[in-house]
């Protein structure tokens, strides 16, 4: 979203152009929502910020104005002159390069695609299951009361750690490479709506849920999940291999939570407890905080 | 006159759909309304038996469908009630016979003849609860308390959201007021908290609807009243427009507990 402010005169244009120039290929992919504010702006000057715009490989989509001029302006060319009420994209974030090389060793499918619901859990789980039967020590101490403090458990320990380990076609592990850095998100999705069983929502960037996330439905983003309600289903925040991603429900009480390679189910404990929550990876583990976090 | 369709649907099997079906429209019958109950579980059907007019089919919904009758003549006429219908569906078809299209034109035909079309939706979501969903005015989703066909009622509204037939109206069907007293079943607002819909009925689990049902006489028009029959009545008055209170199931069960409870002291 770009927003423009009305006092600078006609070259809003060209200071448009600077301020893109300096990130560029950061830009490249996304959709633009131009918002004008009350400034009159006719057709050739949106054209040519259409143009602009395109060189930056950004697709100008909508364009959000006070004046009336220039919203006819901006119908007559066929932008859109409002954001659509359900489900609209704030931009798209595309997967730099970089980071798909280095998600290669985290994340099942190298094509930077989410990766599927059932090869994950099922590659980890047995790839941990090898691994619990010849490490004893795998399963220590102080995990175990790390699980009892946060409230949140591994999935009978199996499934508690490193789904990340990468299996190469042999079935020998790779060694596993450091996690990502935070990547910039340019944008999120809002969906404002209740997931029933049987939806399924994706996106490359972060997700925020206006509504409950029902038991049966799956919710899976490359960042942060935010859930304006309850969650009874299946969240998976960080989907390219981002430890640093979180989860925020008003009650969490998912049927599997899943950051990047980690899952965790919910005690059973903790059903009757109903406050918000941030779920993130703590010392290789999900934890559960109250949200928002008090000093 | 034109007609209000309902849809009876609740994705898992078994749930009382059927019986929900010929109780409602038994019960708007008796009240005076002109309505036709269709089953559109083309294979499987039972509504018929359950409206105990299984005997006098000789036309079914496939035959509509295909030409080979009229409404009029597959439209088989209640005796004890005259102003109710079945059309049975075909027992020897399968739901490919009928497409959403077809059901759209059957309905579209009774509407200036009858007040009500409900429709009895075959379990599943596949093509036979594509049929039945697509004329729907209205659409009830029937749910017992247990996990399993909550989560599937969830699926059912899910995507009769997704169609534009509104979220959809709730009955909860085979409840155990004792049971959930004791808390081994879902209560009535773990229910409503998970599906978030408007509720317009609980049934009680009663075997009088177990013993109607293999007689062929809806509860609904048994001699004796039942807390079953009770419950079917309020629900049609609901969905006439007319605001009955809710029957305090749990109230009653703790009375007569209680009573039980006194009389077994006393010996």
């Amino acid at each position: 979203m770009v927003s423009v402010d009305e006092s600078g005169g006609k070259g809003w244009v060209e200071a448009l152009v600077l301020e893109f120039g300096k990130k560029k290929d950061f830009w490249r992919g996304g959709e633009v929502i131009l918002a004008l504010g009350g400034r009159v702006v006719d057709r050739g000057e949106l054209l040519r910020a259409q143009e602009l715009f395109l060189r930056f490989g950004l697709e100008l989509r909508t364009v959000l104005s006070a004046s009336e001029t220039t919203r006819l302006a901006a119908e007559d060319l066929g932008f859109a002159t409002h954001l659509p009420r359900r489900g609209y994209s704030v931009g798209r974030w595309e997967v730099p390069s970089e980071a798909l090389a280095k998600s290669d060793a985290q994340s099942p499918e190298p094509e930077g695609r989410l990766p599927g619901r059932k090869r994950m859990p099922a590659r980890g789980a047995s790839e941990e299951n090898r691994k619990g039967n010849d490490d004893e020590t795998y399963t220590s101490k102080p995990e175990r009361s790390q699980e009892r403090e946060s409230g949140f458990r591994g999935a009978g320990g199996a499934f508690s750690t490193q789904l990340g380990h990468a299996v190469d076609p042999k079935g020998k592990r790779m060694k596993r490479q450091r996690p990502p850095k935070r990547i910039e998100m340019g944008g999120g999705h809002v969906c404002i709506e209740t997931l029933r069983s049987g939806r399924s929502l994706r996106h490359d960037g972060h997700l925020i849920v206006i509504g409950d996330v029902n038991a049966g439905a799956e919710v899976i983003a490359g960042g942060d999940v935010i859930v304006w309600g309850k969650v009874r289903g299946l969240v998976h925040a960080g989907a390219y291999g981002d430890d640093s991603a979180v989860i925020c429900a008003l009650e969490l009480t998912p049927t599997q939570l899943r950051i990047s390679g980690k899952v965790a189910i919910t005690p059973n404990d903790k059903r009757k407890k109903s406050v918000p929550e941030m779920a993130l990876i703590r010392e290789g583990q999900i934890v559960a905080d109250p949200w928002p976090v008090r000093p | 006159m034109s007609a209000r369709v309902i849809t009876v649907s609740s994705g898992k099997g078994g749930v009382g759909k059927t019986t929900v079906t010929a109780n409602l429209a038994t019960a708007l019958a008796m009240a005076g309304k002109k309505v036709v109950a269709i089953d559109c579980d083309i294979g499987l059907r039972n509504l018929d038996l359950i409206m105990g007019l299984e005997n006098r089919i000789v036309y079914d919904l496939v035959d509509i469908v295909e030409g080979r009758c009229r409404l009029r003549q597959a439209m088989i006429r209640d005796k004890r009630h005259p102003e109710l219908h079945l059309i049975p569906a075909a027992q020897t078809r399968d739901k490919s016979a009928v497409t959403p299209d077809d059901m759209v034109r059957v309905c579209d035909d009774l509407k200036n003849r009858v007040d009500y079309v409900f429709l009895d939706c075959p379990a599943g979501i596949e093509g036979g609860f594509r049929n039945a969903i697509e004329p729907a005015h209205q659409v009830i989703v029937v749910t017992n308390p247990e996990v399993s066909s909550v989560r599937d009622a969830d699926r059912i509204i899910g995507i009769i959201e997704a169609k534009e037939k509104g979220p959809g109206q709730l009955i909860i069907n085979r409840l155990k007021p004792d049971m959930i007293s004791r808390g081994d079943m879902f209560s009535i607002d773990d229910i409503l908290d998970i599906l978030a819909i408007e509720l317009i009925g609980i049934i009680p689990e009663d075997d009088n609807i177990v013993v109607s049902a293999n007689k062929g006489v809806p509860v609904v028009m048994d001699k004796n009243e039942s807390l079953a029959k009770m419950a079917f009545r309020n629900i049609a008055q609901r969905l006439d427009g007319n605001p009955v209170p809710f029957q305090d199931l749990t109230k009653k069960k703790n009375l007569l507990k209680r009573f039980r409870a006194w009389a077994s002291r006393g010996k």
